[in-house]
């Protein structure tokens, strides 16, 4: 990464008050992000990756959800101190973000064109014919076919993947720097799945924008991700290069997450699965949260939650295994 | 939309055959006989034969279900028994009464009804909410004649500062006609306001949790364009669907209301009717009535179309 990183978030808790009590969805979790690359966030549902995404777009629900610390810094601004006005200038103009379920992120009211138009109208000063014109040219860019005429659609007019391009589209509209892909295929057919991330893959490069790529899918991430971030229960516990990670994962959670991808070369009969289930965010174990669900753990693992340690240059992991046990004085990240 | 329109059209059909029925059966199968109110208390029996006899009351009743049938196809509904008029005539003159009142309140409901959902959802659980609230549940359990009495007690007969019964014309003073219908509008405008509200608040506390509404933070538009186009248009929709109840339950709320402030009103002149057993105003004006009720929902059932895409096409 050469440069100031376009995106740096350094500590970011985000808490969210429900009526058992209150509990970190997001707990100091810190990363970079270098202008046009692309990061993958992976963690199983409520690891708090969704969490992190909304939370840089200050997007969070608020009751419940609040941003209790931390610093999102997008090309040296703090967003978490930018003005309500300065924030909605950065969502949708230089941030922009797609979501899983294409099929209730549109409005079902207006016809998508206008969904487009009036994205590219609250940002720009431009005539509505001229949006217009563009609206159908990004239509047309991401593979929907006769775009003068889908712009009058509305959205229960095409089918689930169409709507994700058209989600897509409007998050073109503007010529983001970053685009916040919120698992933007988990709820789209296999087949679909490819041309949407090909798709977004092709337009990375020809818009130059980074992407932070959220999903479950490490297949997903193998492809088409340059670095990863892998969360467990609101913490990141492992960062790494994409061939790194899969190379030489050093968090047992990754390597269980690896272990449990069906490979077509069939060699083990069952799939590994990790043992146990992710716990309530109000019934964590002491020490690592992974403790309970882990082979290597000791006595040493419930002293403290370990902080990033460093595996190998630009790799971290969560894990006192890599100190022998030891608990480390300093965050090496 | 041109066919969809006419589909609704042809249901009215059907419908209004059975409202038809039905307005013509109610009286026949309700006790007392118009021809002895007719006649009079002094009238001998056979005084009242011969009324019974030139009314045609002694008919079976599917001889008088037919020729009430065979005139309501030349346009008409008889003739009043006690004003002595053509029935569509005095129904008619009286209409534009009504409706304008049924209109005001209707006017009433929705923007006070909206506006006061809409605030109370955008600010849940706090003090405005409860505030909105608690009148909403004030207007739902007041009766509309007693709440018309109170006010008449308040501001016509304490403050003054209105009429407390009277009509006048719209088209010949309608500052007059303000003045003359904001009791009785306010009164029956009242509980529907209410429910209104109500509806309009878990429906605008559900929307705002969608997922679109976030799409539309996430594009950056301010809020009020978040909350007043994304959000409204989708609340409309079942907002608009009760709206056509709302009118119903208006315009019928008249005959008391209208009763209670001396309106000469398509209520006050049903009412009557039915204290005195004028059968053909009672069927004729009923079916009328219901009739503009129906083309009133169909309107409705357009507008629907408008704020829900999805239903142009979505309905065989």
């Amino acid at each position: 990464m050469s440069g100031p990183p376009l995106l740096s978030v350094q500590g970011l808790t985000t808490t969210f008050r429900v009526e058992e009590g209150t509990f970190d969805a997001v707990q100091e979790v810190s990363f970079d992000l270098g202008e046009g690359e692309v990061l993958g966030i992976v963690g199983e549902s409520g690891s708090g990756k969704s969490v992190t995404a909304l939370s840089i777009l200050r997007l969070i629900p608020d009751p419940p959800g609040q941003i209790a610390g931390g610093e999102i810094v997008f090309r040296g601004e703090n967003l978490l101190k930018a003005s309500p006005g300065r924030i909605r200038q950065i969502r949708g103009g230089e941030i922009a973000m797609i979501f899983q379920e294409p099929m209730t992120s549109l409005n079902p009211v207006f016809p998508i064109g206008d969904q487009i138009v009036e994205t590219i109208r609250y940002h720009e000063r431009i005539s509505r014919r001229a949006a217009r014109d563009r609206a159908i040219e990004l239509l047309d860019r991401v593979g929907i076919a006769s775009p003068a005429q889908r712009l009058n659609e509305y959205p229960h007019e095409l089918s689930g993947g169409m709507r994700q391009r058209a989600m897509i589209a409007i998050a073109l509209s503007c010529n983001p720097r970053l685009l916040l892909a919120d698992e933007p295929t988990t709820a789209l057919d296999v087949t679909i799945q490819a041309q949407i991330l090909e798709l977004l893959s092709d337009l990375r490069e020809e818009f130059g924008m980074a992407i932070v790529l959220i999903t479950h899918d490490l297949g997903v991430v193998a492809q088409y991700v340059d670095r990863v971030i892998v969360m467990y229960c609101g913490r990141v516990v492992e960062q790494a290069p994409v061939e790194e990670l899969f190379d030489a994962p050093q968090h047992p959670y990754t390597q269980g997450l690896l272990s449990s991808i069906a490979s077509l070369d069939g060699d083990s009969e069952r799939l590994e699965t990790i043992p146990g289930t992710v716990p309530s965010p109000f019934e964590l174990p002491s020490g690592c949260r992974f403790r309970p669900r882990c082979g290597f753990s000791r006595d040493a693992c419930s002293l403290a939650d370990p902080p990033l340690i460093a595996a190998a240059p630009g790799h971290a992991a969560a894990c006192i295994r890599l100190t022998g046990y030891a608990l480390p004085r300093t965050d090496a990240a | 939309m041109i066919a969809y329109i006419i589909r609704r059209l042809l249901y009215v059909i059907p419908v209004l055959f059975v409202v038809s029925l039905i307005s013509f059966s109610l009286m026949q199968l309700v006790p007392g006989d118009p021809a002895i109110v007719i006649a009079g208390t002094g009238a001998s029996p056979a005084e009242v034969a011969l009324i019974r006899e030139q009314l045609g009351l002694n008919e079976p009743f599917h001889v008088q279900l037919l020729s009430w049938y065979a005139n309501l196809f030349r346009g008409d509904l008889g003739t009043s028994l006690l004003l002595g008029r053509d029935v569509i005539e005095v129904t008619v003159e009286r209409l534009p009464v009504s409706l304008s009142i049924a209109f005001y309140a209707l006017v009433l409901t929705l923007i006070f009804g909206i506006i006061m959902g809409i605030i109370a959802a955008l600010r849940q659980n706090s003090w405005v909410d409860q505030a909105v609230m608690t009148v909403a549940l004030i207007g739902v359990s007041l009766p509309n004649f007693w709440l018309a009495l109170i006010l008449i007690v308040l501001f016509a007969v304490e403050l003054g500062w209105l009429p407390s019964a009277g009509y006048v014309d719209y088209r010949v003073d309608f500052v007059g006609w303000l003045r003359a219908t904001t009791l009785p509008a306010v009164s029956l405008a009242m509980l529907q306001m209410g429910l209104l509200a109500r509806i309009t608040r878990s429906t605008m506390l559900e929307v705002l949790r969608q997922d679109y509404i976030r799409t539309a933070r996430a594009k950056g538009l301010p809020e009020h364009v978040v909350v007043g186009k994304h959000a409204l248009k989708n609340v409309m929709i079942p907002v608009v669907t009760v709206i056509g109840i709302i009118f119903s339950v208006l315009l019928s709320g008249s005959v008391v209301i209208e009763t209670i402030f001396s309106i000469p009103g398509v209520g006050s002149l049903l009412g009557s009717a039915i204290l005195r057993r004028d059968y053909p105003v009672i069927q004729g004006g009923l079916l009328l009535v219901a009739t503009m009720l129906l083309l009133l929902n169909l309107l409705i059932d357009i507008l629907y179309a408008y704020f829900d895409p999805r239903v142009r096409y979505g309905r065989d």
